[in-house]
């Protein structure tokens, strides 16, 4: 069906997770920083997914299935966080969450 | 080219923009608009991929729930620039950016061998249904996998939990405020 | 004509069929239908100036809106701003890819075996159905988020927090249907029907599934969005001329594919009676009626006459209901989503789930 070597499928994979990652590191806003893990996840998800498909195997599937369960859970609690973050501090920068720096 | 080689490429090049948008624009409301894009291009190569099902279900849990779940919290907050602060640096932004290239140039070394370049086999039928679709990943998922199935739910279960824990205010008990706050003027009119 | 042209044909056919019915005749004739009934049940004539019976008075309104000034207030976040009533009638528009019209049939033997009559043959179409109704949800956040009016971002807060809500109720009625069925292929629910319609061993699921579409399609009596007593018109407050028009496009269609979902997932699809199939009557869809003069139809136009009456039914009843019964409070609309309606789905499941166990088992 599709006649593409898994490399350049991994190539995509990595460079997702790279701006992920990147992302991560430059942004000073938690919301940011939230939507920045997913997209990481969401780079490991394809190549969970290619190698699925490489190996005719359904585990790779099944793999993206749990780390969507983890990526649910991470951004509900983390949003939960972000608001009760918002209700004491009325930002959502993190360099305001210092309250336990020596 | 074959026809899906070309939506392979250009799915992938978009796919890139997307996530490079997500991460450098500097409101969350943007980022998360262009994180929805690019799941949804994600959806289509997984379309691509042969694998249907996880496609559907990229579109339902992140392209509807959870991304649904983050404007709602950006909408709920309504934040005005001074409130989701400042950027970083250009010197930290450029090393960073610097950093994550050669990870990606790293990473991607390792898999450019000869034996990773052949092209990706035909899709086969599995033991139910074909590769990929609900019956054939459910097959899998509820037999061999079962204890991941479980784990998921009990996570999902555990989510739910903390997040009512962090979300829950005690309710406001009007009596008892009042009466606190007339015996506070009591005090005050007694001692003036 | 050899093959392939004859497939591509039939294709193209398939989508101009639905999206001409679906923009051209279903949704201007739903808001002539609204008006008119709403004249009747409150007493009143009506639209009756423009055109026969006040027909053509959905088509003026129409030319209005589109003729309007772009207006754009001062405030508003600009791209978001014109971004949200495209994002609304989008999905609306892609849910109809996999809604089948008709059963599988060969047009009177112009193909050697059964067509389905489903845009996008896929066999998840319930799934997908449920994700893309998922996204409905954007347009109206990004909508009230972008007018930076209060009552608009008052309004798209109740109304995705209502969405979300109710989504979760009518996924769970409609997951019970799925395994009464034993497929998430629409074409195969509906087959599953022929003989007993899932409303009969569904009741429960389609009780919970009816105020869930009221719900989700932002209708009387969950209209809280809208709530113009409150909250001027909610979500749409700053939108005028054809991004409004959008607005109100998007609503009608999205009407028309919940119904259709519901008449596919209880009420048998295309088939004729509760007991009584097509096939019984002595109807083969697969044939051909003559008609005067040598000319003959396919005889699939029966079947799908009568599944567009189904749907028809419901698009009535929503408007009925539109004018019957007042609005809910916010506070009881959301303790009946989560306190009612979703542990019913839950039980629901679970007693079907039992049911279909012991019934294979004896």
């Amino acid at each position: 069906m599709m006649s593409v070597p898994i490399s350049y499928l991994l190539f995509l994979s990595f460079g997702v997770f790279c701006f992920g990652a990147c992302g991560f590191l430059i942004r000073k806003n938690a919301l940011s920083l939230l939507i920045c893990l997913e997209l990481m996840l969401s780079g490991v998800n394809i190549a969970f997914v290619s190698f699925s498909r490489l190996h005719q195997n359904e585990a790779g599937n099944i793999l993206y299935f749990l780390v969507i369960t983890v990526a649910a859970c991470e951004s509900a609690v983390g949003l939960a966080l972000i608001l009760n973050f918002f209700r004491i501090k009325k930002n959502i920068r993190l360099e305001e969450a210092n309250a336990l720096e020596g | 080219m074959e026809i899906q080689q070309i939506l392979f490429f250009s799915f992938a090049a978009l796919i890139l923009l997307s996530a490079a948008l997500v991460a450098l624009r500097p409101r969350p409301i943007e980022s998360a608009m262009w994180l929805i894009l690019n799941f949804f291009l994600t959806a289509g190569l997984y379309i691509l991929l042969g694998s249907n099902f996880v496609s559907i279900i990229q579109v339902l849990v992140y392209a509807g729930a959870i991304m649904v779940l983050f404007v709602f919290v950006i909408l709920l907050l309504n934040l005005d620039p001074r409130e989701f602060g400042s950027e970083a640096g250009l010197p930290w932004t450029s090393l960073v950016m610097f950093i994550g290239f050669l990870t990606f140039i790293v990473l991607s070394l390792h898999v450019a061998t000869p034996e990773l370049m052949k092209k990706l086999p035909e899709i086969k039928e599995t033991g139910a249904g074909v590769f990929g679709s609900i019956e054939s990943i459910s097959m899998v998922l509820l037999k061999n996998y079962v204890w991941g199935f479980e784990i998921a739910g009990v996570i999902l279960l555990l989510a739910l939990i903390g997040v009512g824990l962090l979300a829950y205010r005690k309710p406001p008990v009007r009596a008892r405020a009042i009466h606190t706050s007339t015996t506070d003027t009591m005090k005050d009119g007694g001692a003036s | 004509m050899n093959e392939t042209m004859i497939a591509w044909a039939f294709f193209a056919g398939k989508i101009l069929l639905l999206f001409g019915l679906a923009f051209g005749f279903i949704a201007p004739i739903m808001v002539w239908v609204e008006r008119r009934v709403c004249a009747l049940i409150q007493d009143r004539y009506g639209p009756n100036r423009v055109g026969p019976l006040g027909l053509l008075q959905t088509l003026a309104d129409g030319i209005k809106l589109l003729l309007k000034e772009d207006l754009r207030p001062n405030e508003v976040r600009p791209w978001f701003f014109i971004l949200a009533p495209i994002i609304c009638v989008i999905p609306a528009t892609m849910a109809f890819a996999v809604i089948p019209f008709g059963p599988p049939t060969t047009l009177g033997g112009l193909f050697a075996e059964p067509k389905r009559l489903q845009i996008a043959e896929l066999n998840a179409g319930f799934l997908y159905v449920l994700a893309i109704g998922s996204l409905g949800v954007y347009s109206i956040a990004l909508a009230g988020w972008a007018s930076n009016n209060k009552f608009s971002v008052l309004g798209s807060l109740r109304a995705s927090a209502q969405m979300i809500s109710y989504e979760l109720a009518a996924g769970l009625a409609l997951v019970s249907v799925v395994l009464l069925s034993g497929s998430v292929d629409l074409v195969k629910i509906v087959e599953s029907q022929t003989y007993l319609w899932n409303i009969f061993p569904g009741f429960l699921a389609f009780l919970i599934f009816l105020p869930a579409i009221f719900a989700e399609t932002n209708r009387t009596p969950f209209d809280l969005p809208e709530a113009e007593a409150e909250l001027v018109v909610g979500y749409h407050t700053e939108y005028s001329g054809m991004k409004f028009g959008l607005f109100f496009l998007a609503e009608y269609v999205n009407m028309t594919t919940v119904s259709a979902l519901a008449v596919l997932m209880f009420f048998g699809g295309w088939e004729f009676l509760p007991f009584l199939p097509w096939k019984d009557v002595g109807v083969d869809v697969n044939g051909l009626i003559p008609l005067f003069g040598g000319f003959s139809l396919p005889a699939v136009i029966i079947p799908f006459s009568w599944f567009a009456a189904k749907v028809a039914f419901f698009m009535f009843l929503f408007v009925w209901v539109r004018w019957t019964v007042p609005r809910f409070r916010y506070d009881q609309l959301m303790s009946l989503g989560w306190k009612t309606l979703i542990p019913l789905g839950i039980f629901n499941i679970i007693l079907t789930t039992a049911v279909i166990v012991f019934h294979r088992m004896s």
